[in-house]
């Protein structure tokens, strides 16, 4: 093991050791935040934690017939089912069938589209929008492959005096599949996008092709 | 030992350093700073500075909320000085300490490593920090590529203290140019203060894997920071 | 798909399991002990096979969202590099990393190793990502995979590019969501892509993909 010797290095740890200024909203923000996932309700967020006892999540699946008026419906539809007094479980329904038997079920067309271009020299990002109008829902995360599908990277904001939910990411040009995830519990699909089915998991998802110029 | 009085004053150059020094000082009880306890020991993380009891955490798991907030206060300045020093920007790094603590705290209840939950934060913080750093560095391509008049803007990491001065800034700067998993090591060891085995829960590298880390990154910092002083 | 990988992960998982430590701090945090050192397993035999690995971490992660056991997840990963390493045999050694992605989605789909390679025949020197995407979006949307291969292939023999190929499959793509029967929507727009190229007499030589008209 080796100690550091020289000045130089010296000095470098020691400028590297002095502690950044604290701010205490920034204390209090993480604390409101901890308090707002611990009152989303201890099912809920042991659903969250914990896997489920039928193991897979409950999708909000719409069909989705094209264009406005399904979207507006679905608007509407989620607010009745959003308004409920206990926390969501997080169960799956397959439309393609039970929980894992999807893919060899007989399903509708399953959703991929094309790659763009992946060659090397070209890493342009583009800046895409991801929305979701959800009434009386208290958080929205957005996962797919372009975050590691992790729910606490990608949390969408509320646009203030609506119930809608959005967020911009860079993504390099390519195909990715993703979810909103809805209240740290439901997996819901994106009603404006087309669906994959998913042979792997048996979990659909919504599927996002980002184009180059 | 007491708290950690975790509001800094807002003062400047060398009023911020005394209190820098005085909050080093309330941390870690014994008087000694990081820097030099872990050039007196590598072992230095086990002593007085890990500091929580695990009924603190046994608490927290629990729900209790105010062992949480005992846990974030206790750590939050050591995470945000080692994202800082990752990510080389106060605001992302704010973020990245957050998203972790967040993470912890969703994941307390089935947390059972008793004894090593210092070593469990770490690892939930670096994994944050290599997230929030790919990301950072597609986003200043990007801008590079787009928005060139901004390219010597966006190219500099933002000058996050301009009280810390002229030699912090190069010393970002060549921490900045070392290849994340070595600058990772390199903060664990000789600015946070961890062993090797606690580095190694933290990153799951092997210690030898990571003792090679440490060593190569100082060889890099030390070539280019003599470089560029000879400028 | 075959259980081999099965096998060849457990007995890998075997040899590795001291070592899988560190290996994928990306997943380490999220999957469970034995769940990581199966899917470690998975994919340092890919890495040793020069397969790309990426999109290995990315089908565990999605895994882990989509809370599967683990050992589907072990499962998934697997078949996911056995049709990386497949793809890659049909498209070459020189095939580019999202070349040998596209394979796997257009195996995943049905598309047969035989079409690959006869893709890379039919157009050596180009970039195959966009063609199999297409190939792959059309198949999906419940057209033939003869027919799917078959168009594709011709549109390369003609010298469609990139941009005309996934004008295509977004065409056709729409045209089915909006109720036609998929082979009539391919047949429709095919029509249109076929009157915008040159005849096959005017370039000798495929030119699809990268190359621009003369």
């Amino acid at each position: 093991m080796r100690e550091l010797t020289d000045d130089l290095m010296e000095t470098v740890a020691r400028e590297l050791s002095v502690l950044p200024p604290v701010r205490e909203e920034a204390i209090e923000r993480i604390l409101e935040l901890a308090a707002q996932q611990r009152d989303a309700g201890p099912a809920a967020q042991a659903a969250r934690i914990e896997p489920p006892q039928h193991g897979a999540w409950r999708a909000r699946q719409r069909a989705w017939a094209g264009a406005g008026l399904a979207a507006a419906l679905a608007a509407l539809l989620w607010v009745g089912v959003a308004r409920r007094s206990a926390p969501p479980e997080a169960r799956l329904v397959d439309p393609a069938g039970p929980a894992g038997t999807a893919g060899e079920a007989a399903s509708p067309v399953p959703g991929a589209v094309v790659v763009a271009d992946l060659t090397a020299a070209d890493d342009a990002l583009r800046a895409v929008q991801f929305v979701l109008d959800a009434p009386g829902v208290r958080a929205v995360a957005v996962v797919g492959g372009f975050n590691d599908w992790d729910p606490a990277a990608t949390r969408l904001e509320r646009v203030p005096g609506t119930t809608v939910w959005t967020t911009t990411v860079l993504l390099p040009p390519g195909r990715y599949t993703y979810a909103f995830i809805v209240d740290d519990s439901t997996w819901v699909l994106d009603p404006r996008a087309p669906r994959a089915e998913d042979p792997d998991y048996g979990v659909q998802s919504s599927v996002l092709l980002v184009g180059r110029e | 030992m007491s708290r950690a009085k975790v509001l800094a004053p807002a003062t400047h150059g060398a009023q911020r350093a005394a209190a820098d020094r005085a909050m080093n000082v309330e941390i870690f009880g014994d008087g000694t700073s990081p820097r030099r306890a872990s050039l007196r020991s590598p072992g230095g993380a086990r002593g007085p500075m890990s500091g929580l009891p695990d009924s603190t955490v046994a608490r927290a798991k629990l729900g209790d909320h105010a062992a949480f907030a005992e846990i974030v206060r206790h750590y939050y300045p050591r995470c945000l000085r080692f994202a800082r020093n990752m990510l080389g920007d106060l605001a992302d790094a704010e973020d990245a300490v957050q998203e972790a603590f967040l993470r912890v705290h969703a994941a307390l209840p089935r947390y059972t490593e008793y004894g090593r939950f210092e070593a469990w934060l770490f690892r939930i913080l670096a994994n944050q920090c290599r997230t929030m750093w790919a990301r950072e560095r597609r986003r200043a391509e990007w801008l590079l590529r787009y928005a060139p008049h901004h390219a010597g803007v966006a190219a500099e990491p933002p000058a996050t203290d301009d009280a810390r001065g002229a030699l912090l800034r190069e010393i970002d700067r060549a921490l900045r140019e070392l290849p994340a998993l070595l600058r990772e090591a390199f903060l664990l060891y000789h600015v946070e203060g961890m062993g090797y085995e606690q580095m190694m829960m933290i990153t799951g590298a092997r210690p030898s894997a990571l003792k090679m880390r440490v060593k190569r990154a100082r060889d890099l910092l030390r070539a280019r920071l003599r470089e560029v002083r000879s400028a | 798909m075959t259980t081999s990988p099965f096998i060849l992960a457990g007995a890998a998982a075997l040899l590795l399991a001291a070592s899988a430590a560190g290996q994928e701090p990306r997943l380490e945090t999220r999957l469970d002990p034995a769940t990581y050192r199966g899917v470690v397993a998975v994919i340092e035999q890919a890495r040793a096979r020069g397969l790309p690995t990426e999109p290995l971490v990315d089908k565990a992660l999605e895994g882990v969202a989509k809370r599967a056991p683990g050992e589907r997840i072990i499962g998934a990963v697997a078949r996911l590099s056995e049709r990386l390493g497949a793809a890659r045999a049909a498209l070459g050694p020189n095939a580019s990393l999202a070349e040998v992605q596209a394979g796997a989605e257009a195996l995943a789909v049905g598309v047969p190793e035989e079409a690959l390679r006869e893709l890379r025949a039919t157009a050596p020197d180009a970039s195959l990502a966009v063609p199999l995407g297409v190939l792959t979006q059309l198949v999906s949307r419940g057209i033939a995979v003869s027919r799917a291969t078959e168009t594709v292939l011709e549109l390369l023999r003609r010298g469609a590019r990139p941009p005309q190929l996934i004008a295509l499959g977004q065409a056709v793509q729409e045209d089915i969501a909006q109720g036609m029967a998929p082979a009539t929507a391919l047949d429709v727009r095919l029509r249109g892509v076929l009157g915008a190229l040159p005849s096959v007499s005017d370039d000798v030589r495929t030119t699809a993909g990268n190359r621009p008209p003369r």
